[in-house]
């Protein structure tokens, strides 16, 4: 449990106090909608990991199939140029705050086809990236760890703090 | 011998014998203007190329041919004989045979009249010829890239394709993450160094069993074997 919490017992049942930071960055992590953006094998995979077995459903995660609507990018798959504008306009419409994945080998660095001329050599070339997944493709059990990561960083985020601190706020 | 037992059996290949007589018929048609190219699967060069349209069209109404189905439009660069070879795979549903037709063009100017008013598929295999290879078919009603952007610049499938810097600003090259690691060691071996810092390898305390020759040991003792034996 984190120590910034603590439970109190009040006149009609429990009552918990916690930083506003951890009540928003728990709420967010507890429902991170992922932009449904599979470009290439890896996109199979990233299939997996919302079906039955790895079930990132219970994460609160779900596919949009709009920017507008996302937190989260997963680039699932080859980058081609062609694509990569697409992906930087995607990024560009996506809402603050946003994370990206860069899922496999191939959006990482351009993986097997990084001598080809028409495959971008990683998607950290046109945007940020949060964390990379290794693997070609990447089991959907990696593709969940990397999310928990995503979680981690998104519960270290301040954004209550970097807004005026707690004193304008209370 | 074998080479000729193989010679035979690739004679007797059904596909082989069915490519030499459509080659015929069309010879029998065109005469000079169409060519058999002897290969393992034969195929016809249509060498004059105001004959190209009707080649083709020849090969799609013929009651003979009937070739209903335009496999494929391909291009092949062969910058040594300054070539650049369109070919078309037919095929024919309602007789089951196939045919391969190829078009030699100059490479400094690839032109050649579109098919597409023959099998309407040509459209999009042309635009692809066109992107990657650079080949023009005139007449073509819509000649833009199909796959790559486009802005892009050069023709990838040309064997003297030369990758650009970047495209719209993303480069088009990543360092190896292999270099770095390089750099590491040797930036740790120079601290070291200055420092006079001696690394002892470091003895398994675990012994191996008696009688054990590692593999290594085994490889250098073969090789100075070997030595000896050609001394
Ligand atoms: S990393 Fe491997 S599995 Fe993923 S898109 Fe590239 S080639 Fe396909």
């Amino acid at each position: 449990m984190n120590t910034d919490n603590s439970l109190i017992a009040g006149d009609e049942g429990m009552v918990l106090v916690s930083k506003l930071d951890n009540l928003i960055n728990w709420n967010r992590k507890s429902s991170i909608w992922y932009l449904l953006f599979g470009l290439a094998c890896c996109g199979i995979e990233l299939m997996q990991t919302g079906g039955p077995r790895a079930d990132i459903d219970r994460f609160g995660a779900v596919p949009r199939a709009t920017p507008r609507q996302a937190d989260l990018m997963i680039v699932a798959g080859t980058l081609t140029y062609k694509m990569a504008l697409r992906a930087k306009l995607l990024y560009d419409q996506m809402p603050d705050p946003k994370y990206v994945i860069s899922m496999g080998a191939c959006a990482t660095c351009g993986g097997l086809f990084q001598l080809a001329y028409s495959v971008c050599k990683g998607v950290d070339k046109i945007i940020p990236v949060d964390i990379y997944v290794p693997g070609c493709p990447p089991r959907p059990e990696a593709l969940t760890e990397g999310f928990m990561r995503i979680q981690d960083k998104m519960m270290r985020e301040r954004w209550a703090q970097k807004l005026g601190g707690g004193a304008r706020l209370a | 011998m074998a080479a000729n037992k193989q010679e035979e059996a690739r004679n007797k290949s059904p596909t082989r014998q069915k490519a030499q007589e459509l080659h015929a018929l069309l010879a029998a048609k065109f005469g000079e203007a169409v060519e058999l190219v002897d290969a393992v699967d034969p195929y016809t060069v249509v060498k004059d190329h105001a004959q190209f349209p009707a080649v083709m069209r020849h090969l799609r109404e013929d009651p003979a041919f009937q070739m209903d189905f335009l496999r494929s439009v391909t291009g092949v660069d062969w910058p040594d004989d300054s070539i650049i070879e369109s070919v078309y795979h037919v095929y024919s549903y309602r007789l089951a045979h196939a045919h391969v037709v190829k078009v030699r063009l100059p490479r400094a100017l690839p032109e050649i009249p579109t098919v597409e008013g023959v099998w309407p598929t040509a459209n999009w295999f042309e635009r692809e010829a066109y992107d990657l290879l650079g080949i023009v078919y005139i007449g073509h009603s819509d000649l833009r890239r199909i796959m790559l952007p486009d802005d892009w610049v050069g023709h990838p499938l040309r064997k003297d394709y030369a990758e650009q810097e970047d495209y719209r600003g993303i480069g088009t090259t990543r360092a190896s993450p292999l270099e770095a690691f390089k750099q590491m060691d040797l930036a740790r071996k120079k601290a070291r160094d200055e420092k006079g810092v001696v690394v002892v390898p470091q003895q398994s305390p675990i012994k191996p069993p008696e009688g054990w020759v590692s593999p290594k040991a085994k490889k250098g003792a073969a090789a100075e074997e070997a030595e000896e034996g050609e001394a």
